[in-house]
């Protein structure tokens, strides 16, 4: 299977061109969009400067008749994001610890392990209606803390069970060690286990945050304005005047760009993620 | 919407009166009108057919804002061009309508310019464009469409008396049985789907943008919608087509459905429409500062606001009030609309149409403000993009929304719905 | 001392477990009693018993969003696999650099799926969109992509395609990588051709992975709201539409609570039997 093979390497090269191309080309469809003048963008053009003379006034326009509803969507999903992430992966590494440490009685490690798992098959159509009646009976639609309550609540298996299999795959001596010398069990966590885990706790939390950004049906449901996510506010817009190509493409760019980034930062952990575990790439 | 008391204004689209009324969430926005503290704004300077989404029962309710109606366009320079004029008495035998009046009338202007190449741009252009996309508003647009062929004139002195048969839309006010799959309705779905197939097939899954940009462009003859293709006609970065602009009021049918008689009168028919959302403010019942909530909307809807956010048609607010219209009707002045970049004829169309619809129709239709009217306009909306895209027939399609209108009636509670959509017309039982 | 340990360690697990019952278990509790019940605009009316999900198996709307729900499931699962499958083979050799495109391929992953649904309707805009004018080019005719109840079906399975194939692809390359080379050695002297190898060595290691990714595939496919919503609203009629978003409309939309969480819960009971043949197949590799 591995025998050097001059036609066999070009057709590699050629499939790794394709899917290249492939995943490419709506991102740079979306990118020389928001570039062009309106009447640029029902005629077919796609190099800039050859073909049409690329402008940054939509970008303009856009930050100067709807920026507060745009910075206002992009905090709240950085807030949002960013705490359910930090929630998640907190009470994910006490939970995770404990799998990969303790062994349970009552209810097997599996078993606990399986029930955080069972989550990921949970579909959200089964929990955004008492969500809903829920949020609104304390008063909490349109605040992110409901939103951040919703996420961390759906991306807290992850972190549960990637922080498992990190902690177990750290050496338990050293924390012996410790508890000989007398360390209690939550010093070992925060001293030792803790720290080694740093890269895999940095990742999750990556990964985490992507997936709460992304977020769509209940930021859609719980929020009308003041706590709309990005992901809301780019779907709001198509309301009053229609889809226009040229704003639409600079807002959804707004609203990829920074989990694409951050995820290129943890190539090494997602397939973990990805599989909750299961998979270790 | 959720009666709280965290809001002191709501400012929702008009369909919402029927929940603002049922659960007594509001206050009539006429108790503030003669306080001396108010900005002064003039309520009897809104547009008749407009009147009515602002009041209930005779009491005004709502504050002036946006007066939303659909309104058709075309390319003046086009229709009016002698070579197409020609081309058109050749091939038709008739001679080409300007305005076209009528929807039979449009069909025939949009079926003659689809597929020919009269923008000179090389390709075959559309004759018709419309947004057909399910959620894309479309409904709004068959509303506009089948008024003509459904409301009718009451018999006798006054033909703008509601009655049980006459300038009803909606349902019987006697019983609450859906006028939806009615012959008048079924006449208007079939001319909808004609004048689909006069414009491009990729309009079924069109919505606002991609409808009005075909217009704008220049690639399409005809369109009807909303006071916003007027003022979008007018940016030159997004519209070729500034200066050719040529409105007339929303076109009327050649015949309609009595359904008294349940037959058809072979006569033509206008009907004014107030289709959209008319989005416009009314005082929530359970605010603590409801002067300062009235202070706020009554200023919104002085003249110099309200006037002001119609010129600047960016705003999205279409013309509606006296303030608006052009003298003499109105008060307003061409210099005015020029002032903001407008081209003049262009102008006075958009502006006339506009007044011709909401002043000089002798009937218009009915707005439906009752509990449950978004749901009721969703699976509408469902059924005639179903019908449109060819997967149900006509008939079908509007069977099919009577009968769901008919289970969202009982189950929200037929009589309830009844007495509110009486008063909503209002209809007095005789 | 070791019984001590043991009690401090259920500590540990407290907080998450008791955030579960709080914000999932609870919330599906109370569902489940509005499934049971009538309820007007948001207030709870009375108990009626099974009436919701009776009407629910007489909704021909029901149906046909769950009929679509299963075909858009079958078609992107199974490209995405196959798909994924493909490019992991191809990948899975030592080639410099491929560390860099293999992160590339990953970035679909993390795209938010609303935006991409509108970004979708500028690819596929029918009317000289870039789609179509490649379409042209290699000499076929206009697509009628969201105009067309099929071909719109077709769009939605095509974004969700290009979003999650990434997903197939880098988690089965894990599995390839994963085989060590001894083994394909080995093979290789007993037989000679590719096929065999990848038949009966490649496949019998690959294949709990390969039902992993498919099984995560069909449950995320069941929650698809998000790429209909703005591709095509569900659209032309309900073509498009997916049993999520017939949810949302009828429970969060025209507040028809009930009704909503009947069907809620028919999906909730079709992810579980998914999820439970899942877990007895691949129990071993969450050990």
């Amino acid at each position: 299977m591995r025998k050097k093979n001059g036609l066999v390497e070009i057709l590699v090269w050629i499939v790794i061109a394709v899917g290249v191309l492939w995943v490419l080309s709506p991102f740079y469809w979306a990118v020389i969009t928001s570039f062009k003048k309106p009447a640029d963008v029902f005629r077919l053009s796609s190099v800039p400067w050859v073909q049409f003379r690329p402008t940054l006034a939509n970008w303009k326009t856009e930050f100067e008749q709807r920026g507060p509803e745009i910075t206002r969507g992009i905090l709240n999903s950085i807030i949002i994001a960013v705490c359910a992430s930090l929630f998640a992966v907190a009470l994910g590494s006490f939970a995770g610890y404990g799998l990969a440490r303790h062994k349970y009685r009552r209810w097997k490690n599996r078993d606990l392990s399986f029930w955080f798992l069972s989550q990921r098959f949970l579909p959200p159509a089964a929990t955004v209606i008492p969500f809903f009646l829920l949020m609104k009976s304390l008063r909490l639609l349109d605040t992110q803390l409901a939103l951040i309550l919703v996420n961390t609540t759906f991306v807290m298996p992850f972190a549960v069970l990637i922080m498992k299999d990190m902690f177990r795959e750290l050496p338990v001596e050293l924390e012996e060690a410790a508890w000989v010398d007398g360390c209690s069990r939550w010093q070992s966590f925060l001293r030792i286990a803790l720290p080694l885990a740093a890269p895999a706790l940095v990742a999750t939390i990556i990964i985490c945050f992507s997936f709460a950004w992304n977020e769509f049906l209940f930021a859609l449901v719980l929020t009308y304005k003041n706590a709309s996510p990005i992901t809301v506010v780019i779907a709001g817009t198509e309301h009053t005047q229609g889809v226009q190509f040229w704003y639409v493409s600079t807002r959804l760019l707004l609203a990829i760009i920074p989990p694409t980034i951050l995820a290129l930062t943890v190539q090494k952990y997602i397939v973990r993620g990805l599989t909750m575990g299961a998979v270790k790439g | 919407m959720t009666g709280t008391g965290t809001y002191d204004i709501i400012v929702g689209p008009s369909w919402f009166y029927g929940d603002y009324i049922s659960n007594d969430w509001i206050v009539p926005g006429e108790n503030f009108f003669n306080d001396p503290r108010m900005p002064k704004w003039d309520p009897e300077s809104i547009l008749p057919p407009l009147k009515e989404l602002y009041t209930w029962g005779g009491k005004w309710v709502g504050f002036n804002n946006d007066h939303d109606g659909q309104v058709l366009y075309y390319r003046r320079d086009i229709l009016t061009d002698p070579k197409w004029q020609e081309e058109f008495k050749k091939e038709t035998g008739k001679d080409l309508p300007v305005p076209p009046r009528t929807w039979e009338e449009v069909y025939e202007v949009a079926k003659f310019f689809h597929g020919k190449d009269w923008n000179g741009d090389g390709e075959a252009d559309y004759g018709i464009t419309m947004h057909l996309k399910v959620a894309g508003q479309g409904f709004f647009h068959f509303m506009a469409l089948s008024a003509p062929y459904v409301v009718s004139p009451a018999p006798g002195d006054d033909p703008t008396k509601v009655t049980r048969y006459h300038n009803v839309y909606w349902f019987d006010p006697e019983t609450m049985e859906p006028l939806v799959n009615t012959p008048g309705f079924v006449e208007a779905l079939n001319m909808l789907l004609k004048l689909s197939k006069t414009g491009p097939s990729a309009m079924w899954g069109w919505s606002l943008g991609e409808a009005w940009d075909a217009f704008l462009r220049g690639k399409a003859v005809i369109t009807f919608s909303w006071g916003d293709v007027g003022s979008l006609s007018q940016l030159t970065d997004r519209s070729v087509i500034k200066g050719k602009l040529g409105v007339a009021p929303i076109p009327g049918s050649e015949k309609y459905y009595d359904l008294e008689t349940k037959q058809w009168v072979e006569k033509r028919n206008f009907v004014a429409n107030t289709v959209g959302a008319s989005w416009h403010g009314v005082i929530s019942k359970f605010s603590k500062k409801q002067d300062l909530a009235a202070y706020f909307l009554s200023w919104q809807a002085t003249p110099a606001i309200n006037h002001w956010n119609v010129v600047w048609g960016w705003t999205g607010v279409d013309p509606g009030t006296l303030y608006d219209l052009l003298q003499p009707t109105g008060k307003a002045t061409i210099e005015e609309y020029v002032a903001t970049g407008y081209d003049a004829e262009d102008a006075k169309q958009f502006v006339n149409a506009y007044e011709e619809m909401w002043y000089k129709y002798p009937l218009k239709q009915s707005y439906l403000r009752i509990p449950g009217t978004p749901e009721m306009w969703e699976v509408w909306d469902i059924h005639l993009s179903e019908a449109v895209t060819g997967q149900i027939s006509p008939e079908e399609a509007l069977n099919r929304t009577a009968e769901e209108w008919n289970a969202i009636i009982d189950r929200l509670g037929r009589e309830e719905l009844k007495k509110i959509y009486q008063e909503a017309i209002g209809y007095k039982p005789e | 001392m070791k019984r001590k340990r043991e009690e401090k360690g259920n500590l540990f697990v407290v907080p998450a477990v008791v955030w579960v019952f709080l914000f999932t278990i609870f919330p599906l509790l109370y569902s489940l009693r509005v499934s049971l019940s009538k309820v007007s605009y948001g207030k709870i009316l009375g108990f009626t018993g099974l009436a919701n999900y009776v009407r629910m198996f007489g909704d021909y709307r029901f149906w046909s969003t769950f009929r679509f729900t299963l075909i858009f499931a079958l078609i992107s699962v199974t490209t995405t696999t196959f798909l994924g499958l493909g490019f992991a083979l191809v990948f899975n050799r030592k080639i410099r650099g491929i560390k860099f495109f293999r992160s590339l391929l990953t970035m679909p992953l993390f795209t938010a799926p609303v935006a991409l649904g509108y970004l979708g309707v500028m690819m596929f805009y029918e009317e000289n969109g870039p789609i179509n004018v490649f379409l042209k080019f290699i000499g076929m005719g206009k697509v009628p992509w969201l105009s067309h109840p099929w071909w719109a079906t077709l769009a939605i399975c095509i974004v969700d395609i290009w979003q999650w194939t990434p997903f197939a692809f880098i988690i089965l390359l894990a599995g390839l990588q994963s085989i060590s080379d001894e083994i394909y050695e080995a093979a290789v002297i007993d037989t000679s051709s590719g096929w065999a190898v990848f038949r009966h060595i490649t496949l019998p290691l690959i294949s709990p992975i390969l039902g992993t990714v498919m099984m995560l595939r069909i449950v995320d496919a069941f929650k698809a709201f998000d790429i209909p919503f703005s591709l095509t609203s569900g659209g032309p009629g309900t073509a498009t539409r997916t049993l999520t978003f017939y949810i949302y409309t009828q429970g969060l939309r025209n507040f028809d609570l009930g009704y909503a969480s009947a069907m809620a819960y028919f999906l909730l009971a079709m992810t579980m039997i998914i999820g439970i043949l899942f877990f007895r197949r691949y129990r071993e590799l969450y050990e």
